[in-house]
């Protein structure tokens, strides 16, 4: 069995890759508006400058009514950008959970609040 | 009052990563959002600036207001205080009776603008108008006061910068109940003086100082108001075409598109004359000297809200950055750059044949910023652009290759006594890229820019650098070189306007650099009489 390492090697490596594309996130930004700032957010990429809000939670099913969950955010304009994210293990808990555990990884900005 | 945050920081960075350099203290302003009045709240942020203003001096510190920190250079720090005005936007239109009697513009196209707000947010609010800003940016991040104070530009042919649609400007220029003053040109007055009364200023018409003030480097006291002409919003329409190298020149060398061996055939007037475009700019690989130049050209169009979305084809066409471990590794490895800059050129340049039509916020989008950056502008008369072209493109090559990719623009002659697009219309010949380290095996950047200085003085080319970019700052006499007696102009009216102790209060390490931060004590009787004119205007 010379090649059974190195078959197992492989497999393990596949499933590392396939486990690694469960992970991903997503930025939607609103077309309108500019973006709330923070002056000290230097951070190369999409929120360099931005006030970014982060929710990285896992919530029970009731917590959340009809699926929704209310949260007090960006009292004023709305959302300039949300950005979600999932991962396999969140994956996971939902599925071994029946649907009752499920994680929250998200990140969003306000858009700013405007004088005029 | 406005509400104020300190925050004790070591140190402070631009957008663009081009530091960080040392600072003590960061203030957060916002305007006080209880007071329902825009004009009142306007007001008060102006007062609570000039609190702040008192509070640097009664320390013995220097004070500086920026926005959104998009300078390449240092010329927005400060080592003491830095004020972040990007939540003072205030966006107000001007009525017919804060009118000047003498005043050539409409009310209708008139705006007062806060200084922090930006040029995202001026687009929208002008829309909502039914207005536009006359030219902007590549981009739109600038806030109005920085825009302005360095010359941000786009490559309007025939109209120019954004500080060319300003009318007039509320300047702070110390703690005290006079200096809050109100600025205008003599000779195309704006406003009233019942106008400058209710923002608290005192009236100044003076076509010298409000030249010098345009372009101020943050020099001239704290920008907190603004008054620009807009006009009725308009649609653009972007083509990208490849031409060949010689008829883009041919074209950049007078913009004479009437007799221009390129022409696109929709843009042809009934009566078979060519349609001068709004926006011409060139993309130029300058390691393929044979290669035809990707072009873009813009015509402006009457607007009409029956059009495709463009937002999504000018988010894919828009300059990306180059990840920055390219540069370090190109550093090491500068014969591949060429190779590099070749395969990211469809990431570079726009699509070519992708034509869209938007306003003028949706074609200048938002940029998406991954690393960071270097970028310089040099500014040359157009009939020298092609010998310029030669020889950048020349130090590229046999001083680098540089990480970074040529453009040319084009845009019409400012006004402003050290606006950087000075010649009738300035050929902006720009480089941008991702900065590297220098080492042994590759220049710097400032040393080959200063290279640049130097074989284009050699060569005779009139020359002047884009003040919110990088540059060979500290290039021996460099701002005499570009200006001529044009930056003695500049000193004498920031003379004029600011006491010795606030000169001093507003100069910055860069001011220090370029040698512009000297003061006059003993100006020319001219000079002292509209300093004395100056001193009897009523409160």
């Amino acid at each position: 069995m010379p090649h059974r390492p190195l078959a197992m090697f492989c497999s393990l490596l596949m499933i590392l890759f396939v486990l690694q594309s469960c992970s991903y996130s997503i930025v939607l930004s609103n077309k309108f508006g500019t973006a709330a700032t923070d002056p000290l957010n230097h951070q190369l990429g999409f929120y360099n400058g931005k006030s970014v809000q982060v929710i990285d939670t896992v919530v029970p099913l009731s917590l959340l009514k009809n699926g929704v969950m209310a949260i007090n955010a960006c009292p004023v304009g709305g959302f300039h950008s949300v950005e979600y994210k999932i991962r396999f293990g969140d994956m996971l808990r939902n599925t071994f959970s029946f649907g009752k555990r499920k994680a929250i990884r998200v990140k969003y900005v306000c858009l700013k609040n405007s004088n005029e | 009052m406005a509400q104020v945050t300190t925050h004790h920081i070591s140190n402070w960075d631009n957008y663009h990563f081009n530091g960080p350099w040392t600072t003590n203290m960061l203030l957060d302003i916002d305007c006080n959002r209880n007071i329902t009045s825009l004009l009142n709240r306007f007001n008060d942020a102006a007062a609570t600036i000039q609190q702040l203003l008192q509070d640097a001096v009664d320390n013995h510190e220097r004070f500086r207001a920026f926005g959104s920190g998009w300078s390449l250079s240092n010329i927005a720090h400060q080592k003491d205080r830095m004020l972040f005005n990007r939540n003072l936007d205030i966006k107000k239109e001007i009525t017919e009776n804060q009118l000047n009697p003498a005043t050539p513009y409409k009310a209708e196209n008139l705006f007062l603008l806060q200084c922090g707000a930006n040029v995202k947010e001026i687009t929208e609010y002008l829309f909502r108008k039914g207005k536009s800003l006359k030219a902007c940016g590549a981009s739109n991040g600038q806030t109005i006061a920085g825009a302005i104070s360095t010359g941000v530009h786009g490559a309007a042919i025939d109209w120019g910068s954004i500080q060319d649609c300003v009318v007039g400007l509320q300047l702070i220029t110390g703690p005290g109940p006079r200096d809050i003053l109100y600025i205008e040109r003599e000779s195309r007055p704006a406003l009233n003086d019942d106008f400058a009364r209710s923002i608290n200023a005192r009236p100044v018409r003076h076509d010298g100082l409000f030249n010098a003030a345009l372009v101020s480097l943050g020099a001239f006291g704290v920008i907190h108001g603004v008054v620009i002409e807009a006009e009725d919003r308009f649609l653009l329409k972007r083509y990208v075409k490849k031409i060949k190298k010689a008829d883009a020149l041919q074209i950049a060398d007078g913009l004479d598109f009437a007799n221009a061996r390129f022409r696109i055939d929709s843009e042809m007037a009934a009566d078979g004359s060519v349609i001068r475009p709004y926006h011409y700019k060139l993309y130029i690989n300058p390691y393929k000297d044979d290669e035809d130049f990707v072009t873009e050209i813009i015509y402006k169009k009457t607007y009409t809200d029956n059009y495709p979305d463009p937002v999504p084809c000018i988010q894919t066409s828009i300059f990306k950055d180059v990840p920055t471990w390219v540069a370090c590794f190109a550093a090491k490895h500068k014969r591949i750059i060429p190779l590099i800059l070749s395969a990211l050129k469809q990431e570079a340049f726009p699509t070519v044949d992708q034509d869209v039509q938007g306003t003028l916020g949706e074609i200048f989008w938002d940029t998406a910023q991954s690393s960071k950056a270097f970028g310089c502008g040099v500014g040359i008369h157009t009939k020298d652009c092609s010998k310029a072209l030669e020889l950048f493109t020349g130090l590229m090559n046999t001083l680098g290759p540089i990480p970074g990719i040529l453009s040319m623009r084009f845009v019409k002659g400012s006004e402003a006594t050290l606006a950087f697009t000075k010649f009738p219309v300035t050929c902006v010949l720009e480089v941008d890229g991702i900065p590297w380290e220098a080492n042994a095996n590759m220049i710097g950047l400032e040393p080959f820019l200063a290279e640049v200085v130097k074989t284009f003085k050699a060569a005779g080319i009139a020359f002047t650098l884009h003040w919110g970019k990088n540059g060979p700052w500290s290039f021996p006499n460099l701002v005499d070189i570009m200006y001529g007696d044009a930056d003695d102009e500049w000193k004498n009216m920031r003379s004029v306007l600011l006491s010795k102790q606030m000169a001093d209060v507003f100069s910055n390490d860069f001011l220090s650099m370029v040698k512009l931060d000297d003061y006059r004590v003993n100006l020319p009787a001219d000079l002292a009489a509209i300093r004395n004119q100056l001193a009897a205007l009523p409160v």
